[in-house]
């Protein structure tokens, strides 16, 4: 049932990712330090956003922009910031414009991809300040990687910042525990910024845990499941990005990488920590690493994430949350 | 991955939005699997056949029509309500999650224990009703029909043999969790096969009634009973023998028991909104077509059954068709099955194939039914565990499936105990599942409640949610909220009012079954954040939302 706390020593670790552009997941994988608490954050990639969402400024002073569905007005300041929090909230940037700029950004494709980019780091950096802001003073640090979607402009603003530490590619020490972080996944329909084939991700990480001084006390942030792990099962999908339909339903296949499953099945970690796929939510075992992939609602405003307790050998508790 | 449709990736944003190349969430269920699973909780078939038109004895004079009317009105405004409260909050776990994320997760659980334990009544009352509402009168009225004896004999003899009763009831339940088991992939197959196969049944019922007149009926009805009863005019020696048992057979109209007649339309009609605990895995949960899927069941659902009433009086005869229900279960009543609708309906066709037809469309209503209550069950069991509430393996699913089946399993193994409780000693069990809709009630009140508050405590859930608009000034959802807690409470309370109607006992459910809930709930509760808190985490934390600012 209940199990008792252990005596030893714990690392209180919370993991998320596939924030998506989402402030207000942001702004909570931050504050999870303090809420459930933690003594480390971590996350695991896929930061930016999806979607951009014109605010036209009107020739009466109002704001229109459509969300959800659902067009919306605004009339004061406090009605225009409350409608950027609900785009920001559902994981989509707000871009106040007037209606000439509206007609060039819909008639203008490298226009729209330049104002998308402005945009996502505009707010990637009010992220990072807010970071900076809250764990200041604390020895508490949010361990952060890019995901596959992100562009790699994000990795400028990632970098150099005082609480948040930019770990992609890299062995961290976390207490008794070293992390190694990879951002990229295996080749996907959507020719994403960060994508490898299987034996490049292999020898990167390979790279990497041969760095490990005890690999069995060791976990692993890597953005893409491993393959046939319960964690990366999503439906196929076509060249044309639609599903690919078997017996009147959409057919489900596993995504993930098998090189990342090669590699915990050799180094055989602590904890493998996962996204990529949001609607793979689960915890398994591969040996006598536990995998973990929280899933994501980033859509929702609810963070979905994992609060684990680590032992120095083993992992004590874990927590699938919703917060 | 990339949020997808049967539309390219571009074309399923929502309007007025731009969209770059980039990975997302695939949600399971469509809007029209939710729209059977939104029916499949109040199959219409079951309601016609032992919802409503058992109480027209029992509330003389009560109109059926402003039933069904009021009782659309409550549908709707619940649809409203939950569906835009769902798309604040799209996650899997119904009440517990709705009430919880507003309130509080204390009364979050009190809520869930209250609908829970409904849930876990009705999955017996199902299995039961399986073999003693369903196969049992359905194979006897085959028989009948068709003057085959040994099917009456091996009917009558299912529908009360308690060892039948449980082995089947038991299979019933153990076969629609391994439909879970299966996961969405299968369940939505079977559970839009069996509704499919209710549409048709009842299609079946509607033409065969529409081109029957009311003499065709009598006519075919008195030559089927002859040869039961001898009598030659079995159809009006029934009106007249409901008239000795006190039946009024032509009332007049009686506002005070219009009441209890809407109350018994609700209490298998204002359930079209259940994928909220399922709204973590329906597509489009964010935007409004969750509630209008909600809305429509609920209107396709009445819009039946108003059809097929009229019917039922227009072509069995209104004095005949109060009558029959009306002596049903005492000595004049002939027949050694139930005066459903299917059994009228294979009377007034005349043919076997027709009956076996009946048979098997009103018998697949069970399971569909099932389906959704041991879903509502599960999710809700499976809430609670991530949560903490329970041990964390019940939140644990199937790596090949996805599915929970540790919670189905808990599930499974608490209906089946509660169905052996019905079976053997049936009339205590009743005199608890009557209370079913009421203790549902209170959890639906809650929900209500927390809609009210949701633009206040959750404003940032709010303004992202399907609308932000207002009524009157006031937030949409908590004006729906507010309606719906008007008209709740005074269902409940019409349900209390007319309890001797109904066979509620008030003192025992006031004075011995709420409290045992609520106890339960709270000390669930605290002995679970105890627990927890000597691991090092605090319940309420893990079940609350972050703070974000």
């Amino acid at each position: 049932m209940f199990r008792r706390r252990q005596k030893t020593e714990i690392t209180r670790l919370f993991y998320a990712g596939d924030v998506h552009g989402s402030r207000v997941c942001w702004k909570k994988f931050v504050n999870a330090a303090a809420h459930y608490p933690a003594d480390v954050l971590v996350m695991g990639g896929d930061l930016t956003g999806k979607a951009l969402v014109p605010i036209v400024r009107e020739g009466d002073g109002s704001y229109g922009a459509r969300v959800i569905g659902e067009q919306r007005v605004a009339r004061t300041a406090e009605e225009l910031d409350q409608m950027q929090r609900a785009i920001s909230t559902n994981g989509m940037y707000p871009l106040i414009v007037d209606r000439d700029e509206a007609q060039a950004l819909a008639e203008d494709a490298a226009r729209r991809d330049r104002a998308f980019e402005q945009a996502l780091l505009d707010e990637l950096r009010l992220w990072m300040e807010f970071a900076d802001e809250r764990l200041a003073g604390t020895d508490k640090r949010a361990y952060v990687i890019p995901g596959n979607d992100d562009p790699w402009s994000v990795d400028e603003v990632l970098a150099g910042r005082e609480s948040v530490v930019a770990c992609d590619e890299t062995v961290q020490r976390i207490g008794p525990h070293e992390m190694v972080s990879l951002g990229y996944s295996n080749r996907t329909p959507w020719d994403t910024p960060r994508e490898l084939d299987e034996d490049e991700i292999y020898s990167r990480l390979k790279r990497l845990t041969d760095r490990l001084e005890e690999p069995n006390r060791a976990i692993l942030n890597v953005h893409v499941p491993p393959y046939e792990s319960s964690l990366d099962t999503a439906f196929e999908v076509d060249e044309d990005l639609r599903y690919v339909m078997k017996g009147g339903r959409p057919h489900e296949v596993p995504t993930g990488s098998a090189a990342v499953r090669q590699i915990i099945e050799e180094t055989q970690p602590l904890l493998s920590l996962h996204g990529h796929i949001h609607e793979s939510k689960g915890v398994t075992t591969i040996g006598r690493t536990v995998a973990i992939n929280p899933g994501s609602d980033y859509g929702s405003g609810h963070l979905d994430g994992c609060l684990v307790h680590l032992g120095p050998d083993r992992v004590a508790n874990h927590y699938l949350v919703s917060g | 991955m990339t949020e997808l449709g049967e539309k390219p990736v571009t074309e399923t944003r929502p309007q007025g939005a731009y969209a770059r190349k980039a990975t997302g969430l695939v949600r399971e269920v469509s809007p029209f699997s939710t729209f059977v699973f939104n029916m499949a909780g109040q199959p219409t078939s079951v309601f016609l056949a032992i919802s409503i038109f058992l109480f027209l004895g029992v509330f003389s004079g009560g109109s059926i029509w402003l039933g069904f009317a009021m009782a659309a009105v409550v549908a709707i405004t619940i649809a409203v309500c939950y569906g835009l409260f769902a798309s604040a909050i799209p996650r899997s776990g119904g009440d517990y999650v709705l009430v919880s994320r507003v309130t509080h997760p204390a009364i979050g659980l009190v809520s869930s224990f209250f609908w829970t334990s409904g849930v876990i009544l009705s999955i017996a009352f199902i299995a039961l009703a399986f073999v003693t509402v369903a196969l049992g009168p359905s194979l006897a009225a085959v028989g009948l029909v068709s003057g085959q004896d040994g099917l009456v004999t091996a009917g009558n003899d299912l529908a009360t043999s308690e060892g039948w009763q449980f082995a089947i009831g038991t299979a019933l339940i153990l076969v629609s969790a391994i439909f879970l088991a299966g996961g969405w992939r299968w369940t939505t197959r079977i559970m839009n096969g069996l509704w499919v196969l209710m549409m048709l049944g009842l299609a079946t019922v509607f033409l065969v009634l529409l081109f029957k007149s009311q003499d065709g009926f009598v006519n075919s009805f008195n030559q089927f009973a002859g040869s039961i009863t001898g009598e030659p005019d079995t159809y009006n020696s029934i009106i007249q023998s409901a008239g000795k048992e006190g039946v009024d057979t032509d009332p007049a109209f009686s506002m005070d028991n219009t009441w209890p007649t809407w109350a018994a339309i609700c209490s298998l009609s204002i359930f079209g909104w259940l994928s909220v605990y399922i709204s973590g895995e329906v597509r489009r949960a964010k935007d409004t077509t969750q509630m209008k899927v909600m809305g429509l069941a609920s209107l396709v659902h009445i819009g039946i059954a108003v059809v097929l009433s009229v019917l039922f009086f227009g072509k069995f005869g209104q004095d005949f068709f109060v009558a029959i229900n009306g002596i049903n279960g005492t000595e004049s009543y002939p027949f050694a099955v139930e005066p459903f609708y299917t059994f009228l309906t294979a009377i007034a066709g005349g043919s076997t194939v027709l009956a076996w037809w009946l048979l098997i469309t009103f018998v697949a209503a069970f399971p569909l039914l099932m389906i959704p209550n041991i879903t509502i069950a599960v999710r809700t069991f499976f809430a609670w565990a991530l949560d903490g509430i329970l041990p964390s393996q019940i939140a644990r699913v199937s790596s090949r499936t996805h599915a929970p089946n540790y919670a189905i399993g808990l599930v499974v193994v608490l209906s089946i105990a509660v169905l052996g409780w019905a079976v053997t000693n049936g009339e205590d069990f009743f005199s608890v599942l009557v209370e079913a809709v009421l203790v549902q009630l209170v959890a639906m009140i809650l929900i209500a409640i927390s809609a009210v508050l949701l633009p206040y405590r959750r404003p940032d859930a709010w303004r992202a949610s399907a609308t932000t608009k207002r009524f009157l000034g006031i937030p949409v959802v908590a004006f729906a909220g507010g309606l719906v807690v008007i008209l709740l409470a005074g269902l409940f309370y019409v349900f209390m009012d007319y309890s001797e109607g109904f066979g509620i006992d008030t003192d025992q459910f006031l004075g011995r079954d709420v409290p045992i809930l609520l106890g339960a709930a709270l000390l669930t509760f605290f002995v679970a954040r105890t627990a927890r808190k000597r691991q090092g985490v605090d319940v309420d934390k893990l079940a609350a939302e972050i703070p974000p600012e």
